[in-house]
């Protein structure tokens, strides 16, 4: 039955059918299908980020942020600024290379209340397992971890007894080596701390 | 061209396929949250040995508790593993491990170690060797008894759990394989000897991941526990059905979900005594006096000495029949003898009605704590002559506290008109002229916890004058006061020399109370009104009441005052109190600190037991057991101390080592880190420490330098200093072999931590 439909239809009408099939599957194709990996940092993770790692300009920083430090890391020759945050003893930080930030890290609030919380759950049912997780830091303690997406250009350290965020970096996707020799300077793996009473 | 279109509709299909597919993820997280969203009511039973499992084919003999602490501690230990219930996994072993030679419940602690050091081979067990393995030792006895060393079933399901081994039918290696793989060492369902399927620990502990493997998940969901059906479906995946017995035929699964309930937390079930229990009180008549020096130790009467109200004299009767009346009805709750209860009632008040006695002035609303040195603390007594300090709630025990004495007798929390209505009568009855605030009592507690506010503090103190409160709150305080050890007359002679030198007056007011006890009408039910004696219609101060802090760098102001006027015996949590660690076996030790506080401590000897029982009873009102129950120390060389994990497992490795306070100084240091690691941030005070170290600098000279010294970094060890000496004030030793010892006194030169340490453990 199709056969004779198609053996008596003219050539025109079954070239115009062909053509509304294969643009229908086009649509459908694009309409489903899965964006590219990006090759910039994934978009904003963390409502409190300040900058966007690639767009932000190094000049606005001291305009927008009023940075209470700035100095040149010796070792990148990156320039570093760093911002009140609600730690005193941990600032955030930004860095910038060629005019542009490459870098921003903000320690997140301790209040689930608090815009800004976050868990390293909810984190993972947005970005997945991490390329690699690093037990140690040397600010936060021995037992907690280092979190890093370095292909999305995300890390983050956190808790992982009570599931807490301490901290979220943003930076240009890079290796996991780049990323640890570059920015990891708080990772502090394997060292345990015995505390060697009077004897 | 018929190939055109099958090729366009191959293709149409490879798109559309995976879209179809992917729309129906949403029904599956759909039913998953349905799963998880059930309600949970309330949390287990603190103390273990109140829960009874059921087997309902015991006859006379349904609902029995363990007898083995020992045995209850290896449930609480796979339950703190995996989430699973005590009541769930001591449920099925009743049930499994009963037969008409023995049951389970009737095992004893020697039972127990009996077992654990028997000679049953360590033999891995096989499809090939099971039979004849389990042969060798399935008639094996307990001496004198017919309970089994191992409990073998006809199908060869071995040890309390009654788990199947390899070879033998209904054998489940991959559940067997979650279950092994919670125990120590590379343990599968291939290399488990017969003494791991035979001892009652490891035999609880595998069956906890054998009954979550049959669940399909590694964790216990709270919600679960409540859920009958739910409980019943795990009876039926561990039985692998839901009826035995033989011809009258019992439930499995109803003998589950009674087990479960039984081991609920008994807050949901506190009601109060009828009246018609009251009225058939076997408290109506009074024990003999010889009974009261015997239990006690108190002195027999002189008939001479005597400085306080006497109950037999017409102008007390009143206040004696309330008090006894309230006493009777309370304080059988809490296991004390309501004689003794009112006894303490006309010792420690010298005004033996509740509404009008506060030994801190009450002169201005919001400032009664003019004259008390701490107002949260034990300096201050009210009402019937509680300590302030009782309107706390114990995690421990859910029947302490304000909020549960008020629940007990008046009902909801939450009622404001409620909770007005009896603090006016508070005052109306003290011949106050204020009005009571339209606020719940949970309102006005949680106002005082969270944010310190004194006016509500001194409505607190109003409702805790109420005559059932009063009483309610003070038998709670007086529970174990008939221990034996010591006796309450070398105890209260422990508190300060004025008991001491006070005991043959309260001796002979003892006697008298008796005596006015068996002459006074046992009017229980009868409502209590004010006393017409109420002189002037305003609060007593009476004798002024010190704690020794005991820590010379910190005196009271009672030390100088009147050092020898009084002082309320310590209770547990009360700087000064010196308790003394349960005479017990070292095995028995370690099961009560678990029982008790919730911490496992493995590999210690008897006296490193002590010191640690003794301290966690010593801190046992703060917080502090709250934010580190769970937690397993391990004993290990003294080098080699540190925090190494949370709650589940090893928490702490611990050496053993030094003195007593250095030692009782590190435990709680090392408990420190678990309190700062292993509980959310803001309920730690994280950022506030990192403030305090910012402007104080840390404690000691570890928690500044800690670098240098243990490689460890000063945020986390001034926050584990700081726990330390909040819990050890006066302690001068030091943490770390690095520095000298120190004795930092924190209230006056470090006041930001002190704070925090106070607002996270409570008052110490």
């Amino acid at each position: 039955m199709l056969n004779e439909f198609i053996l008596k239809a003219p050539k025109r009408i079954l070239i115009l059918i062909t053509v509304l099939i294969v643009v229908f599957l086009a649509l459908v194709f694009l309409a489903f299908k899965k964006p590219a990996e990006e090759t910039l940092p994934v978009k904003s993770f963390n409502p409190l980020e300040k900058t966007q790692v690639g767009k932000t300009r190094e000049s606005d920083i001291e305009v927008q942020f009023s940075p209470a430090k700035k100095f040149i890391a010796t070792r990148s020759g990156e320039m570093v600024f760093e911002l009140e945050s609600i730690s005193p003893l941990r600032p955030d930080e930004i860095r910038a290379k060629e005019g542009l930030v490459i870098f921003e890290r903000i320690r997140l609030p301790e209040n689930p209340s608090q815009i800004g919380y976050s868990t390293i759950s909810s984190f993972k049912v947005q970005f997945g397992q991490p390329e690699k997780t690093i037990k140690g830091s040397k600010f936060y303690g021995p037992l907690f971890e280092t979190l890093i997406y370095s292909s999305k250009g995300v890390t983050i350290i956190g808790n992982p007894f009570t599931d807490e965020i301490f901290e979220v970096q943003r930076y240009t996707p890079t290796s996991i080596e780049d990323y640890i020799n570059r920015y990891g300077e708080d990772i502090e793996e394997g060292v345990t701390v015995k505390e060697a009473p009077p004897e | 061209m018929k190939y055109l279109i099958s090729l366009i509709i191959l293709i149409t299909s490879l798109f559309l396929l995976p879209q179809v597919s992917a729309a129906k993820k949403p029904l599956i997280n759909l039913a998953q949250n349905t799963r998880t969203t059930q309600t949970i009511i309330g949390s287990e039973k603190t103390n273990l040995t109140e829960c009874k499992f059921t087997r309902s084919d015991q006859v006379g003999n349904e609902n029995l508790p363990f007898a083995s602490h020992r045995l209850l501690s290896y449930f609480w230990e796979a339950s703190q593993k995996t989430g699973i219930p005590v009541g769930v996994l001591g449920g099925i072993a009743r049930i499994e491990s009963t037969t008409d030679q023995y049951s389970i419940s009737n095992y004893s602690n020697q039972d127990i170690e009996y077992i654990e050091q028997s000679d049953i081979p360590e033999t891995v067990l096989t499809a090939n060797n099971a039979t004849s393995e389990i042969a060798k030792i399935k008639n094996l006895k307990i001496p004198s008894s017919n309970k089994a060393v191992c409990p073998v079933s006809s199908n060869n399901a071995l040890g309390i759990m009654q788990i199947q081994p390899p070879g033998t039918n209904g054998h489940d290696a991959k559940a067997v394989n979650q279950g092994a793989s919670l125990l120590e060492g590379d343990k599968n369902a291939t290399n488990l000897t017969l003494k791991d399927y035979c001892n009652p620990r490891t035999s609880i502990i595998m069956s906890a991941g054998f009954i979550l493997n049959k669940q399909g998940t590694t964790k216990w969901t709270p919600g679960w526990t409540n859920n009958k059906d739910f409980i019943t479906r795990v009876a039926r995946s561990y039985y692998g059905g839901l009826i035995y017995g033989g011809q009258d035929q019992y439930s499995y699964g109803d003998d589950l979900w009674n087990s479960v309930l039984s081991c609920r937390d008994p807050i949901f079930d506190i009601s109060p005594i009828t009246q018609t229990q009251q009225s058939s009180s076997p408290y109506c008549k009074a024990p003999d006096f010889s009974e009261y020096t015997q239990k006690y130790g108190f002195n027999s009467t002189n008939g001479k000495d005597y400085s306080y109200p006497n109950p037999t004299v017409e102008k007390y009767k009143q206040d004696f029949i309330n008090a006894k009346e309230k006493a009777i009805k309370h304080a059988p709750k809490f296991g004390v003898d309501p004689v003794l209860a009112v006894w303490w009632v006309f010792y420690e008040t010298g005004n033996p009605n509740s509404y009008n006695w506060s030994n801190c002035a009450d002169t201005v609303k919001g400032n009664v704590d003019y004259n008390c040195p701490s107002t949260d603390s034990g300096k201050w007594q009210l009402g019937y002559g509680q300590q302030f300090a009782t309107y706390r709630s114990d995690p421990n025990d859910p029947k302490k506290g304000l909020l549960a004495a008020f629940s007990d007798i008046y009902g909801d929390v939450n009622n404001k008109v409620k909770t007005k209505e009896v603090g006016q009568d508070v005052l109306n009855s003290a011949g106050q002229t204020r009005t009571f605030p339209d606020k719940s009592i949970q309102e006005l507690v949680n106002e005082w916890v969270q944010y310190d506010d004194p006016d509500a503090r001194y409505w607190m103190s109003v409702l805790m004058r109420d005559p059932d409160i009063s009483m309610y709150l003070l038998s709670s305080a007086l529970a174990g006061y008939d221990s034996q050890n010591p006796i309450l007359k070398d105890r209260a002679a422990g508190w300060s020399s004025y008991y001491k030198s006070s005991w043959q007056a309260t001796s002979n007011l003892m006697n008298d109370v008796i005596i006015a006890w068996n002459s006074t009408p046992c009017v229980a039910g009868t409502p209590v009104t004010a006393p017409s004696v109420n002189p002037i219609g305003k609060i007593y101060k009476s004798k002024r009441v010190c704690v020794r802090v005991g820590n010379p760098l910190f005196p009271s102001p009672c030390d100088t005052e009147i050092p020898s006027e009084g002082q309320p015996p310590a209770e547990p949590g009360k700087p000064g109190a010196k308790p003394v660690a349960p005479t017990v076996e070292e095995s028995e030790l370690r099961e009560k600190i678990i029982l008790e506080f919730g911490i496992r401590m493995d590999g210690f000897s008897a006296q490193y037991l002590k010191w640690a029982w003794e301290k966690f009873w010593d801190i046992k009102n703060t917080r502090f057991n709250e934010l580190v129950r769970g937690a397993g120390i391990v004993a290990t060389t003294p080098a080699n101390t540190q925090q190494v994990g949370c709650r589940g497992g090893t928490s702490v490795l611990l050496g053993q080592f030094g003195d007593e306070n250095t030692w009782k100084q590190v435990l709680i240091h090392e408990l420190g880190h678990v309190v700062r690691n292993c509980n959310p941030q803001n309920r730690i005070q994280w950022i506030e420490h990192e403030r305090a170290l910012t402007q104080e600098g840390g404690v000691s000279d570890y928690g500044n330098k800690a670098k240098s010294c243990t490689g460890s970094d000063n945020g986390s060890e001034d926050y584990a200093e700081m726990i330390a000496y909040y819990l050890n004030p006066g302690n001068a030793v030091s943490t770390v072999t690095c520095f000298p010892p120190q004795f930092p006194n924190m209230k006056q030169d470090f006041p930001l931590h002190y704070n925090i340490a106070r607002e996270v453990l409570g008052d110490y």
